[in-house]
């Protein structure tokens, strides 16, 4: 029984690490699309303090991460919280400070503190602006977990039945969809990106291989009911950023983008040289 | 050799490359929130509450500040890991940086292995 009981307090640890490690993942690992091993933490078994305190805590911790999984945007206090109950546990790993550093940075932009807007909620949107919207319309949503931006083009792979029927009656109209995100408890984001089809392919099993473009924004207006067995939306489309006020916002916003653009380029060169000499390493040459 | 097949698509998009700012478009707000949409697709940045933040917004410095912070906190946790791994050495890295804050129209610096 104690053996089980130290295993299981082992195995919650190390899921309360796993999200420590995807949580943290989430603004360097993730952003460049890559699976990198940032950190291996290997428990010492001297650092399990009694197994039901361990379990107990265990719990708080798994419970703890997944609140702030789930709960955006991550703030560094949430983290703060979790390091709290990590300390208590003197199973603090060396190199934590330097991402709870990271994690500060990322709170420097305002745009975190913000909350996602869901269709189905009261109209609150701080940022609202004489922006008029270009039409109104009636749109097909693909409901998703994820999000796409417009300026874009990707793959999706259409195999429900409901969306196989979207597809095909999106090829009849005007070959425009809403891509949207729900966050799985059935709600829908308030905004989405309006989306064309550029090319189709349907397999033998009636599966779709669809590759789409993102080519602007929409804000859903009254998720109809709508006899399809996909959601139908009344939205608006032409949704565009705020205009800036002055030109000191246009200059600050223009070194913001040469600063996107010099650390997106930072990247790129340092993936190249990764993959150039990991590539050079696997066939012996140099 | 599998795990690096996997990233062949990580490059400076035509998207981008389209959007990015030049003199004379340096202050065209529609260019620039295409370019910020750009850089998001691209770099398929973090969670998914993250992302539709990046969406909604209808402040462009927001999201182009959001996307610094990630995009700094990626090549920073990036470069340090090549120079543990000594894959990069500190001069590499400098050089690279420098070599990023070039104009380079045609950005074909993105090239993978053959």
């Amino acid at each position: 029984m104690a053996a089980s009981s130290s295993s299981a307090s082992r195995r919650l640890l190390r899921s309360v690490f796993r999200s420590a490690v995807r949580f943290e993942r989430s603004p360097s690992v993730r952003a460049m699309g890559l699976n990198v091993n940032i950190a291996a933490f290997d428990l010492d078994q001297n650092d399990v303090k009694g197994d039901k305190a361990v379990l107990e805590t265990g719990r708080d911790l798994v419970n703890l991460f997944k609140h702030v999984l789930r709960t955006r945007p991550a703030t560094a206090s949430n983290l703060d919280k979790a390091l709290d109950a990590l300390r208590r546990l003197n199973i603090i790993h060396a190199d934590i400070k330097e991402r709870h550093k990271r994690w500060q940075l990322r709170e420097e932009s305002p745009l975190w503190k913000q909350q996602v807007t869901f269709a189905d909620a009261e109209e609150k949107e701080s940022e609202s602006a004489p922006t008029p919207a270009v039409a109104t319309r009636s749109l097909p949503l693909f409901v998703l977990g994820n999000c796409f931006y417009p300026e874009g083009e990707t793959w999706l792979h259409v195999f429900e039945p409901r969306y196989r029927t979207m597809m095909r009656d999106v090829a009849d109209a005007d070959e425009c969809f809403g891509h949207i995100f729900s966050d799985g408890t059935g709600r829908v984001a308030s905004v989405g990106t309006l989306c064309q089809v550029v090319f189709r392919e349907v397999l033998d099993d009636g599966r779709q291989a669809i590759r789409v473009r993102g080519i602007g924004r929409f804000r859903v207006r009254e998720v109809l009911k709508a006899p399809q067995a996909y959601t139908v939306a009344e939205v608006e489309t032409g949704i565009a950023d705020v205009p800036l006020p002055d030109t000191l916002h246009n200059a600050a916003a223009s070194a913001q983008l040469e600063k996107v653009i010099f650390l997106s380029r930072t990247i790129v060169l340092l993936l190249s040289l990764t993959f150039t000499r990991a590539w050079c390493r696997t066939r012996g040459r140099r | 050799m599998h795990r690096h097949e996997k990233t062949k698509s990580l490059r400076v998009t035509p998207f981008v490359k389209a959007h990015r700012p030049t003199p004379d478009t340096l202050l065209d707000a529609a260019r620039r929130e295409r370019f910020s949409f750009s850089v998001a697709n691209m770099v398929q940045t973090a969670e998914p509450f993250e992302s539709q933040l990046l969406l909604q917004t209808r402040n462009s410095v927001h999201r182009l500040q959001a996307q610094r912070a990630v995009l700094t906190a990626a090549a920073g946790a990036l470069a340090k890991r090549l120079l543990e791994t000594g894959l990069l050495t500190e001069a590499e890295r400098v050089a690279i940086e420098v070599r990023s804050r070039e104009d380079d129209a045609a950005a074909d610096t993105d090239v993978l292995p053959p």
